[in-house]
């Protein structure tokens, strides 16, 4: 079997256990959606009646069966509070977070490969030592308290970008819609290149260790030439983690959306979940997946093309 | 004469450990003294005295309804780290248990137990409490198991491969053919020799709960009022940021202390623990 095929069958799996795992989650734990809706104090037929609408009187195998179903053919149901097309506020909400995270992912790869080798190149000196120390506590600290710093530093002491909220013409104002996403984007950055940091520096180690470097360096290569010719050799490791990470990355997504007060799925899911809006979040959670899983096929797919050895 | 190395060279040795103890200790110990005392009731509140800033009576000084700052950091203290111990007894226990069961047991229990770790290993910790918080509602519980059990599962696949390590070591080939059974041989020698790689494991396990709990308790799907907890301190005062920055510092400032001194507790226990025990 092709590489593509195998990761495309590894997606779709992996969505499908995602799927039931959330649905069991949220269904088959006690709590019951109709009761959490109407209140205790409403009537048999009441609740009856928001049941049957919803299909919750039917077995659960059927229910899940009729959820993929609807899922797989667009429709992802209505809110059960405000009576909407959950279709459609996710597609409005998409715009802010598909950005955030594929920006993300870029900023967090780009500036792990950099602050990686260098530390690794000068591991005996002060970058080395203060770089490999940050990241090691960097990973630490919630993403939230993160941004909450970000904005007492560059929206409240600097005033240099805003300290939340989006254009309400979006990306047809784009100045404002990357400024506006510049610090939520460094906010959810810098756990992730604090995680991919720690690969990038082993992998770039392992190569300063090598006779290919040590040869290019006796050819008279400065030590940033030697090392530009490993650049695949340290990519391909960090882009493996970064599709790893990538469910990591997107839940980073819901709370940074909240700090910053953005448009996104994120911020949706986290008012729904306090609403009890069971099927909206429901069905959100299954786009989550399903964007988790696409961009780690992405990911992948470059990955093997970077380095065929991974095919085999 | 030969040299001893006493207990201080030896903690200068790992600096990291050294450090993760004494920010641990510090936390510990405003825990325990908010137990018996804290300068004032964290949650009365005074309207004459909103804003105020710190003084001898309120070192902190006040939060936006006059509330001590001070006394809810403290407070908070105790919600944050109660979390995070009793999520990490979880994790521990769920997956001590379960990867020992899986390591030594038959086939098919084994992929069992590995295959539904795995698919929970998959997803992160926080977004598996972001559902069960979505069925449930929110509460300071819910955060709690769901977290253990979250961070268990990673516990589930480590214990296992550790434990299965430990299983095909000679001494453990001794003890059967001395007559061991398989009970006996997973409480004399299993378990003794896994607790420095479970050790490694609750701190972070422990890192996991402790900001899970703090970020749920931020948005407003944690522990709920009137329990102080810094999540939500930091959440309720992000408005004033521009006037009152410290309001929101000092619970963040917390966190951060709480969390890196975990994360290098478990470094430094790593650092000392993998050249002579761990599998």
């Amino acid at each position: 079997m092709s590489g593509v095929a195998r990761r495309l069958l590894v997606a779709i799996g992996g969505v499908l256990a995602s799927s039931v795992l959330v649905f069991v989650m949220l269904r088959v734990l006690p709590g019951d959606i109709a009761t959490t809706r109407l209140g205790i104090d409403a009537t048999p037929e009441a609740l009856a009646e928001l049941r049957s609408e919803y299909g919750l009187d039917r077995p659960l195998v059927a229910q899940y069966a009729d959820w993929m179903g609807s899922a797989a053919r667009g429709d992802l149901g209505t809110s059960l509070v405000t009576g909407d097309d959950v279709r459609g506020d996710i597609a409005a909400r998409l715009d802010v977070t598909i950005p955030l995270v594929m920006l993300s992912s870029f900023v967090a790869v780009a500036l792990s490969m950099w602050i990686g080798q260098r530390a690794a190149v000068r591991r005996k000196r002060i970058f080395g030592a203060v770089a490999t120390t940050i990241t090691q506590v960097g990973v630490a600290v919630p993403t939230f308290v993160i941004g909450v710093g970000l904005i007492t530093v560059f929206a409240v002491q600097l005033r240099l970008l805003p300290a939340g909220g989006f254009p309400t013409n979006g990306w047809r104002q784009p100045i404002d819609a990357l400024r506006s996403i510049a610090l939520p984007v460094a906010a959810l950055a810098a756990t992730q290149t604090a995680v991919l940091v720690r690969f990038a520096r082993s992998q770039a180690l392992d190569f300063v260790a090598s006779d290919a470097f040590r040869t290019a360096r006796s050819t008279g290569r400065t030590v940033d030439a030697a090392l530009s010719t490993a650049r695949r050799m340290v990519l391909s490791p960090v882009l493996g983690v970064t599709a790893l990470q990538l469910s990591t990355l997107l839940t980073g997504a819901v709370v940074v959306e909240s700090v910053f007060a953005l448009p996104g799925l994120g911020s949706m899911m986290v008012r729904d979940i306090a609403n009890r809006d069971v099927p909206k979040v429901q069905s959100t959670l299954l786009v989550v997946v399903v964007l988790v899983f696409t961009l780690r096929f992405v990911v992948d797919f470059i990955n093997d093309r970077l380095d065929p050895r991974r095919l085999t | 004469m030969t040299h001893h190395p006493t207990p201080t060279a030896r903690s200068a040795r790992t600096p990291t450990l050294a450090a993760g103890a004494l920010l641990v200790g510090c936390i510990a110990a405003i825990t325990l003294l908010g137990l018996v005392w804290t300068p004032h009731d964290s949650i009365a509140v005074d309207s004459t005295m909103r804003f105020s800033p710190p003084s001898a009576n309120h070192l902190l000084g006040t939060d936006q309804l006059g509330r001590d700052v001070l006394s809810n950091v403290i407070e908070g203290a105790r919600t944050t780290l109660l979390a995070g111990m009793l999520a990490t007894f979880i994790a521990i226990a769920l997956g001590g248990i379960l990867g020992v069961v899986a390591a030594v047991s038959r086939r098919w229990i084994d992929d069992v137990i590995t295959a539904v770790a795995t698919v929970f290993v998959a997803f992160p910790a926080l977004l598996l409490a972001l559902v069960i918080v979505a069925a449930r509602g929110p509460s300071t519980g819910t955060v709690v198991i769901t977290v253990g059990v979250a961070a268990g599962a990673s516990v589930v696949v480590v214990t296992r491969r550790d434990a299965a390590d430990i299983m095909r070591s000679p001494y453990v080939l001794a003890a059967r053919f001395s007559g061991g059974t398989t009970f006996r041989i997973v409480t004399t020698h299993v378990l003794r020799n896994l607790m420095p790689s479970l050790m490694v494991q609750a701190t972070s396990a422990a890192s996991i709960a402790i900001v899970a709990e703090s970020t749920l308790s931020y948005l407003g799907l944690g522990t709920t009022p009137p329990t102080p907890s810094w999540g939500r301190m930091i959440a309720s005062t992000q408005q004033y940021l521009l006037v009152h920055p410290m309001l929101t510092l000092w619970p963040a400032l917390f966190i951060c202390v709480t969390v890196v001194g975990v994360t290098l507790l478990g470094d430094g226990l790593r650092d000392r623990l993998d050249a002579t025990l761990l599998p």
